[in-house]
């Protein structure tokens, strides 16, 4: 077992290498003139990205020297920094990179994880009815809604729940996260900045539902045919003992798989959404920093992500193990 | 409509008569569904056993499966009946539908497309008296009375179904490999039967009946009432099958092929624990096999089957002295016997076992049948009696009748 | 069913001679079955309806309506009135002057509908409906070139990765894992600022876009193809086959290709809907087709730098939403309907 994780985690990081690798090398490929005039705009914004911190960041990542050897002594370098946790310095907010990072997760953590939560609770016993009334119209009303959900873009289906809720009702706030009008201090705060959440995670749930579902349906689906169930029918249990019970732990344990591999998508953030709702999330500050030129931003957040999903990979096998007494980890 | 098919291959069918089928399938299976899921009183699945010594009487029973290509008529009027305390083997060809039967009995046909048509399948259970309302009637000691009464399984809903499943009529499947649950222990699954069954179980005793049935069947419990399924071998994992089955103490034991996905040298194991636990219950058991040396050795009565009907019945020793039906005979004949003479050769039925689409109206094993006459292409042939406990459906004796 | 039991029995063929009774059997071909199972289900018939209802707006749309171009601007502007007083001191008398002065309205935007713009105009005076029909032929043309080649690179690199095994496989598995660790749309954030730099032409970026995001995406195709030929390899006809001495190429295409095919036709079908849904997201921010050119995420893009056009002027990005959600459903329910009908394990 611990041999087994030594090797995946052997693994994990040179795939990690491989993505920083490919991420580097896209970097390398805006002309240096471009970013220097990306700059000069952000300074003439009111920006003031020092010309040391500019000059930092050309030494970190070797620009200016295209040659082979050039490139190649770039990367080292930018790994070597990346082995010391130095992500160099946003131009935008002009502190250090991961510090940007980690202020701005909060937020976007605090969406994720409120919509998965609901997005589990709902998905899987939909999913499970709709299976264990395969072809009824059960089956067909959650399989449409699911398709629905599947099609709708997230940035068109969240401006219509905030016309709808926000504009037209009233009922919630439209964007951003703080009132304000008012001050607000400790529970109020949370609980206001909470409500701001509601749209923007009602958006994220029901666009996210349906792969969920299909995925549940799907699985039971498998399980109620298979000849375990029919030995559990044959003892006399009653079908709800047969369902809730033998077919349930079946059904749970790719979705519980793939609840470990969610897991970075909770740290990572909803550019669209956050985009849309203009909440200070991590994703609408990496948009915003890709539309300023941000490079030291923009290649943080992506090893970032990387890491996140190299992680998810790992945690998602790891919980096959743990799940599934058939799993033995070698 | 003839001529629709042939412009394209006449072996296809027609898109104009694929909907008919789907037309008529969904009506079909709409109404038997609602048939299986209706609530209803006891008394309309309780009924009188035609003969008292009867464990299970099935009575022209038909299976049907609703198919796109048409209705399967697995099983076609099947009638036999299972003696208390006996051993009734059912052999046949595989897709004969001797396990189609096994399952009716059981209730587990695969809805909406598998559906019981109709006849009847009565059953001797015994059961808890209960009164008007419901309640568990007992006696000065708090002990529930046992008292026997007839169930038409064919007619009962789902929903009681519970009754009859694993306290009345067990099941051994013939894949041990997967039917046990990957995610539960053996003693979980095991421990359960005892649960579902007695009422006011405890852990404890659970635990005991569990040990108990292990013991019964040759495992030392220790060993196995933390495992997990998939840690035991396909014998194994039969031997609990088997212990599961046995755990609730039922009247009727149905075996279908349990040893037809094992080994060889562990069929024999399997079979000499059947053997073993034929003496040992007080019950019946049903053995449904296509192999004719395991009912010579275990059964009392023989079924023969061919696609979806009962061709013979009798004892097994008129069955193995004197087989009637050309198809028992030829059966017997494509059995390997160890002989000196090599020039004997190993005789086969020619052809294959119908499709059960669209079946003739005539006997369904008139063209593999050498003994064929005039009249077989006539009406299917009635079951003729030929001893008091021996039928055969043949033309070839309707001059005995 | 009465009607099928007293049919005639055929008159023998070579093959029912060896099965007597199959001639009363009639099967449905195997094509029949895919079909019938296909439109059995209303929903793939709702889903192909849409699909060649959106083929036909956005190829034959543009010719039926042609008295608007994709960039032509409506420059029929209307002329205003302003009328304002003016009041002006002078030596201590106040004059008050009334002015009215004429102002053209170069471009006629915004515009409600009209039998000159059914759907209206849009923010800089382009009609609405048009743009729509256009929009709908990015869309349809970027999500077939890269389902397309994401099939063509997944078949060919999984393929060769199954099928030879060993360290060619191994490579092929680790570059899987690696782009498959790539985060989507931020990547293709970076590549659009890239293509921004290079100056590319505003007609051309998209299908470079495309080229990339097809060469990021074909690690799922390849996994697919790479582990049924895994399966497929163990079975009893393929070492049927190798006894027969089949060549390499012979067992490929007469064993392996018509055992991925069904799955690969469904995953492509459903893979043009999530492709729509990736060059809307890229369009909406602006990074994919870049004006003066259309998209339907381009055309919903305007709201969020007017969010007061949200409810002053829905039909100005409500229309181009529905199209995409038609977009998406349509092909989600015909790959839905197809994966069903494909099934060989459905029951029903």
């Amino acid at each position: 077992m611990l041999k087994y994780i030594l090797k995946r985690i052997l693994q994990s990081i040179l795939i990690l290498i491989g993505v920083s690798m490919i991420i580097y090398f896209l970097i390398r490929l805006m002309p240096v003139d471009f970013i220097q005039s990306k700059i000069d705009a952000m300074n003439q914004g009111g920006a003031t990205v020092s010309q040391e911190t500019v000059d930092n960041m050309y030494a970190m990542y070797g620009l200016g020297d295209n040659s082979f050897g050039g490139i190649l002594k770039g990367y080292f370098s930018w790994l070597g920094a990346l082995f010391q946790f130095d992500l160099g310095t946003s131009f935008v907010h002009a502190t250090p990179v991961a510090d940007v990072i980690v202020e701005h997760m909060g937020v976007s953590f605090a969406v994720a994880l409120i919509a998965t939560i609901f997005e589990f609770m709902i998905a899987i016993p939909l999913g499970i009815t709709a299976a264990t009334h395969q072809y009824s119209l059960r089956d067909y009303v959650v399989t449409i809604l699911v398709m629905v959900g599947i099609s709708l873009p997230s940035f068109f289906f969240g401006q219509i729940l905030k016309d709808l809720l926000a504009m037209k009702l009233g009922w919630f706030p439209s964007s951003g996260l703080i009132d304000a009008t008012t001050v607000k201090e400790g529970f109020a705060k949370t609980l206001d900045q909470l409500w701001h959440m509601v749209i923007p995670i009602l958006t994220i749930v029901i666009l996210s539902i349906g792969p969920r579902m299909r995925m549940t349906r799907t699985n039971m689906l498998e399980v109620m045919n298979s000849d375990y169930i029919r030995t559990a029918r044959a003892k006399g249990l009653k079908e709800k003992t047969v369902i809730n019970k033998h077919a349930f732990r079946n059904t749970m344990i790719p979705l519980v798989t793939s609840m470990a591999g969610l897991l970075p998508s909770l740290f990572s953030g909803a550019i669209i959404t956050e985009q849309v709702f203009g909440l200070p999330g991590i994703g609408n500050v990496a948009l915003d920093a890709m539309n300023r030129g941000d490079i030291p931003f923009i290649m943080g957040y992506n090893m970032f992500l990387a890491l996140l999903s190299v992680l998810g990979v790992l945690l998602a096998d790891l919980m096959y193990g743990i799940v599934d007494p058939r799993v033995k980890l070698e | 409509m003839s001529q629709e098919t042939k412009k394209t291959n006449k072996n296809y069918l027609s898109g104009k008569e694929v909907r008919a089928i789907a037309k008529a399938n969904a009506a079909e299976m709409k109404r038997l569904e609602a048939y299986k899921n209706r609530k209803c009183e006891e008394k309309e699945f309780l009924t009188k056993m035609r003969d008292p010594n009867n464990l299970l009487e099935i009575d022209d029973l038909h299976t049907f499966f609703f198919t796109e290509q048409g209705v399967v008529k697995a099983v076609n009027g099947v009638s036999y009946n299972v003696p208390k305390n006996a051993v009734v083997g059912v052999v046949g060809e595989s897709g004969c539908g001797k396990s189609v039967t096994s399952m009716s009995v059981m209730r587990l046909i695969q809805g909406p497309t598998g559906q019981i048509v109709s006849g009847h399948i009565r059953f001797a259970a015994k059961d808890t008296a209960k009164d008007k309302k419901g309640k568990v009637i007992r006696d000065e000691n708090g002990e529930p009375i046992i008292e026997e009464k007839v169930y038409d399984i064919a007619k009962m809903p789902m929903r009681e179904i519970h009754r009859i499943r694993g306290k009345q009529v067990a099941m051994i499947f013939q894949e041990p490999m997967t039917s046990l649950n990957p995610v539960f222990t053996i003693g979980q699954q095991l421990d359960e039967v005892t649960f579902i069954h007695v009422e006011g179980a405890t852990k404890e005793m659970a635990k005991e009946k569990t040990f108990d049935m292990l013991r019964l069947v040759g495992i030392i419990p220790e060993n196995v009432y933390d495992a997990f399924p998939h840690e035991l071998s396909g014998g194994m994992r039969q031997r609990v099958m088997i212990a599961m089955a046995l755990a609730a103490e039922p009247r009727l034991i149905i075996a279908d092929e349990p040893t037809t996905a094992l080994d060889v040298t562990i069929q024999a194991q399997i079979l000499d624990l059947l053997q073993d636990i034929k003496r040992k219950i007080d019950g019946s058991i049903l053995l449904i096999t296509h192999d004719l040396g395991v009912i010579a050795e275990m059964a009392d009565y023989v079924v023969v089957m061919y696609a979806g009907k009962v061709i013979e019945k009798g004892t097994v020793y008129e069955i193995f002295k004197d087989p009637r039906h050309p198809y028992t005979i030829g059966l017997q004949k494509s059995k390997p016997t160890m002989t000196l003479d090599d020039s004997v050769e190993l005789y086969n039925i020619p052809g294959n076992v119908p499709n059960p689409i669209n079946m003739p109206d005539h006997c369904y094993f008139k063209e593999r049948c050498a003994k064929c006459t005039a009249k077989c292409s006539g009406e299917y042939p009635g079951m003729i009696q030929v001893s008091p406990t021996h039928f055969v459906a043949c033309h070839l004796y309707d001059e005995e009748k | 069913m009465e009607e099928l039991k007293n049919q005639e029995p055929l008159e023998n063929t070579p093959e029912a001679a060896d099965e007597p009774l199959d001639k009363n059997i009639k099967l449905m071909s195997p094509t029949r079955m895919v079909v019938r199972r296909f439109f059995r289900s209303k929903l793939s018939i709702i889903g192909l309806i849409m699909v060649i209802g959106l083929f036909l707006f956005s190829f034959v749309g543009p010719i039926v309506y042609n008295e608007w171009g994709e960039t032509e601007l409506d420059t029929s502007g209307t002329v205003e009135y302003v009328t304002r007083d003016i009041t002006v001191f002078e030596n201590g008398v106040e004059y008050t002057i009334r002015q009215t002065v004429e102002t053209a309205k170069r471009d006629n935007f915004l515009a409600g509908p009209s039998a000159d713009h059914p759907l209206g105009t849009d923010q800089q005076g382009y009609d609405v409906l048009v743009r729509l029909m256009y929009g709908g032929r990015i869309s349809l043309i970027f999500s077939f070139l890269a389902v397309i080649l994401v099939t063509l690179l997944g078949v060919v690199l999984g393929g060769i990765s199954g099928y030879f095994g060993g360290w060619v496989d191994t490579v092929i598995m680790r570059l899987c894992d690696v782009l498959m660790c790539l985060p989507g749309v931020p990547i293709l954030l970076i590549i659009s600022t890239i293509l921004d730099s290079s100056g590319i032409d505003a007609q051309y970026r998209i299908y470079v876009l495309m080229i990339c995001l097809s060469i990021i995406s074909w690690p799922g195709t390849a996994r697919l193809v790479r582990g049924q030929i895994l399966s497929l390899r163990e079975q009893e006809y393929m070492v049927a086959a190798e006894a027969m001495g089949y060549s390499t190429g012979r067992k490929i295409f007469k064993h392996l290709v018509p055992n991925v095919m069904p799955q690969l036709i469904v995953q492509m079908t459903l893979s043009l809907g999530s492709m729509i849904l990736y060059e809307a997201t890229l369009s909406y921010l602006n990074l994919g087709v870049k004006p003066p050119f259309a998209a339907w995420g381009t055309m919903i893009n305007v709201i969020s730098q007017r969010p007061d056009y949200i409810s002053a002027y829905p039909l100005v990005w409500i229309p181009a939403g529905i199209c995409i959600v038609i977009a998406v459903l349509g092909f989600n329910f015909v790959g839905d309907g197809l994966r069903d009908a494909l099934d060989p394990k459905a029951r029903r």
